[in-house]
C-alpha cells in the first residue's frame, strides 16, 4: 500500500473498516490470550458470546463459534482461561473480537503433561508392571470403600453388592475426592484401611468429573500409597475414558464404581447361582429316586395284593395241621389192619397154593408114568407094523418099476429107425450119403442107394414125377 | 464348616444321588443334610445381615467406625 495515497486519501468509514479487518485478520491469528471469563452468553444459533479481563481492568470480547465450541468444556463466569484463536474486525459494529478456536482452563495443558510425565516415570520405577499385581481374594466379607460418603457413588456400590452378594459387609472410609487436600486425604484413608485391614481389599472410587477433579488419583501421593497397599485395591475413577495413574498402579481398574462392585461381587454371585443350580438338582434328583421307589412300591403292592388273594383261596383247600395229623393217624390205623388181614390172607392162600401144587405133583408124575408104559407099548406094535408094511410096500414098488421098465424098452425098440424099416419103410440116400426127403433132391440119371431093413439095393433116377 | 468345604460336600451328595446304588434311606439321609447345607450356604450367601460402616477417625493410626444404615446413603 503506497503511504503518500494513503495520507492524501479520505477514506470512508466502510474503507478504514475494510482495511482494519483484513488486517487484522492478515496479522493476528493463531494467538494464545489468557483472562478471565465475564459476560457469558450465548444464544440460539449456540454461538458463546463472552469477555476475558485481567486483574487491571483489560477486557477483550471474545466469541467462540458454534463449530468450534461443540468440542469444548463451556466456561463458566469466573474461570480462568487460555483461549487459541484469531483477532476479527467487525466493520459494521466497529467492534473488535478474539475469535477463540479452542478454550482451555489455564493450568489444564501442565495438568495434563505433569501427569504423563508422572506416568512414565512411575512406569519405569515399575509401579505398574502386571506381575506385582495382587488377585483379588476368593472369599470376601468385608468390601473397604474409598469416596465421598454423600453422592450417588457409595450409593451405586450399596445397591450393586445389595443385589449381587447380599451377605458382604460395606466399610466406608470417607475421603475427599476433589480439590486441595484430595490427594493427602484419599492416600491416608488407603494407609489406614492397611493399617487396620478391616476389609479385604479396597475400592478407591470415584464418579466422573474434569480432568483436574479427577487428578488427586494421579496423583504421587495416591500412586505411593496404592502401590505400597498390602490389600489388593481397585481404582475405579470417573467413566470408563477416564485412565487416572491410579488405574495403572491398582491391581485392577474398574471401568465405573458400580462395574468395580460387580467385581468383586462375581464370586459370591456366581457361588450363589452354583448354590441354585446345585439346589435345583439335588431337588430333582431326590424326586427321581422318590418317584422310581414310588412307581416300585405300588408295582410291590400289587403284587401283594394278588399273593394274598391266593394265600386266602388256599387257606380254604388247606388244613390245619391238627386236622392233618388227625386223618394221617386214622389212616394209618386203617392201613394197620389192612396189612395184618392181607397177611392173613396171603398166609392163608400161600399154604393152599403149596398143597395143591403138591397133589398136582403127585398126579401129574403117576399119569406121567402110566402114559409112558403106554407110548411104549403103542410104539412097539407100530414098530412091527410098520415093518410088514413096509416090506410089502417095497415089493409093490420093485414089481411096478419093473413092469415100467419093460414098457419102456419095448417102446424105445419101437421108435428105433430100424424096427421102422422092419415094417416095410426103407431109407434113400444120394452118392455123398445125404437122406432123400423130397423128389426135388432126386436128379435124373444120379445113382442112389436105399436101404431095406435087411440089405442095400443100389438104384438110378430114370425119371421123376412130383406129386 | 467353611463355605468351601460345605459346598464341595454338596457336590458330593449330588455324586451320590445320582448313583443308583445308594438305597432310599440313604438317599433321604443325604437329602436331608443336602438341604440343611443349602439352607445355611444360602444364609451365608443371602442373608441381608451385611454390616455397613462407615470409618469415623481421621487418623491413619486409629480406626473408629460406625453403623450406616442400609436407606442412609
Amino acid at each position: 500500500m503506497n503511504c503518500e495515497y494513503l495520507l492524501d486519501k479520505v477514506f470512508t468509514v466502510s474503507e478504514i473498516g475494510q482495511i482494519i479487518k483484513e488486517t487484522v485478520s492478515e496479522m493476528f491469528y493463531g494467538l494464545n490470550v489468557e483472562g478471565e471469563v465475564c459476560n457469558f452468553r450465548t444464544n440460539q444459533s449456540r454461538h458463546w458470546y463472552f469477555s476475558i479481563k485481567d486483574k487491571d481492568g483489560s477486557l477483550l470480547n471474545c466469541t467462540c463459534f458454534a463449530g468450534n465450541n461443540w468440542k469444548e468444556r463451556r466456561p463458566e463466569n469466573g474461570e480462568l482461561v487460555v483461549l487459541k484463536g484469531s483477532l476479527s474486525f467487525w466493520p459494521k459494529g466497529g467492534s473488535l473480537t478474539f475469535n477463540a478456536e479452542s478454550i482451555r482452563l489455564k493450568g489444564e495443558g501442565d495438568l495434563r503433561l505433569e501427569i504423563e510425565k508422572r506416568r512414565a516415570y512411575y512406569k519405569s520405577l515399575g509401579y505398574f508392571d502386571d506381575d506385582i499385581k495382587k488377585p483379588l481374594p476368593e472369599n470376601i466379607s468385608t468390601i473397604g470403600i474409598i469416596t465421598s460418603a454423600e453422592g450417588a457413588v457409595i450409593h451405586d456400590i450399596m445397591n450393586v453388592t445389595k443385589r449381587r452378594a447380599p451377605s458382604i459387609n460395606l466399610l466406608l472410609f470417607p475421603s475427599l475426592v476433589q480439590g486441595k487436600g484430595a490427594e493427602e486425604n484419599i492416600a491416608m484413608r488407603i494407609r489406614q484401611a492397611n493399617n487396620f485391614s478391616p476389609c479385604d481389599l479396597l475400592i478407591v472410587c470415584r464418579g466422573g468429573g474434569s480432568e483436574e477433579d479427577l487428578a488427586p488419583y494421579s496423583s504421587t501421593a495416591v500412586i505411593e500409597a496404592i502401590h505400597d497397599s498390602i490389600l489388593p485395591v481397585i481404582s475405579a475413577v470417573g467413566h470408563d475414558s477416564d485412565f487416572p495413574l491410579s488405574d495403572f498402579v491398582a491391581d485392577l481398574r474398574a471401568p465405573t464404581p458400580s462395574a468395580a462392585a460387580e467385581l468383586v461381587t462375581e464370586g459370591a454371585y456366581k457361588k450363589r447361582l452354583m448354590l441354585e443350580r446345585m439346589e435345583k438338582e439335588l431337588h430333582d434328583d431326590i424326586k427321581n429316586i422318590l418317584l422310581d421307589k414310588k412307581l416300585w412300591l405300588s408295582s410291590l403292592k400289587m403284587n401283594t395284593a394278588f399273593m394274598h388273594k391266593k394265600l386266602e383261596r388256599y387257606k380254604s383247600i388247606i388244613l390245619s395241621s391238627y386236622e392233618l395229623r388227625r386223618i394221617i393217624r386214622s389212616r394209618m390205623n386203617e392201613l394197620s389192619y389192612e396189612k395184618a388181614a392181607l397177611d392173613d390172607r396171603l398166609n392163608r392162600s400161600m399154604e393152599e397154593r403149596n398143597r395143591r401144587i403138591r397133589d398136582r405133583l403127585r398126579e401129574s408124575s403117576s399119569q406121567l408114568s402110566a402114559l409112558m408104559k403106554d407110548i411104549t407099548l403103542k410104539a412097539s406094535n407100530r414098530l412091527k407094523e410098520n415093518e410088514v408094511e413096509s416090506r410089502l410096500v417095497v415089493m409093490e414098488l420093485f414089481r411096478n418099476k419093473k413092469s415100467q421098465a419093460q414098457l419102456l424098452m419095448s417102446r424105445a425098440e419101437d421108435l428105433s429107425p430100424l424096427s421102422i424099416l422092419e415094417r416095410g419103410y426103407s431109407i434113400m440116400t444120394d452118392e455123398k450119403g445125404r437122406i432123400v426127403r423130397s423128389i426135388s433132391q432126386i436128379e435124373k440119371d444120379d445113382d442112389y442107394t436105399v436101404r431095406l431093413s435087411d440089405g442095400y439095393v443100389f438104384v438110378k433116377a430114370e425119371d421123376k414125377n412130383e406129386l | 464348616m467353611s463355605f468351601e468345604t460345605d459346598l464341595k460336600r454338596l457336590e458330593e451328595i449330588t455324586e451320590l444321588l445320582k448313583d443308583e446304588n445308594t438305597g432310599l434311606e440313604k438317599a433321604i439321609e443325604l437329602y436331608e443334610e443336602a438341604s440343611k447345607l443349602t439352607k445355611s450356604l444360602n444364609k451365608t450367601l443371602s442373608s441381608l445381615e451385611r454390616r455397613i460402616e462407615k470409618v469415623t477417625s481421621d487418623d491413619e493410626f486409629e480406626l473408629e467406625k460406625e453403623e450406616i444404615a442400609e436407606d442412609e446413603a
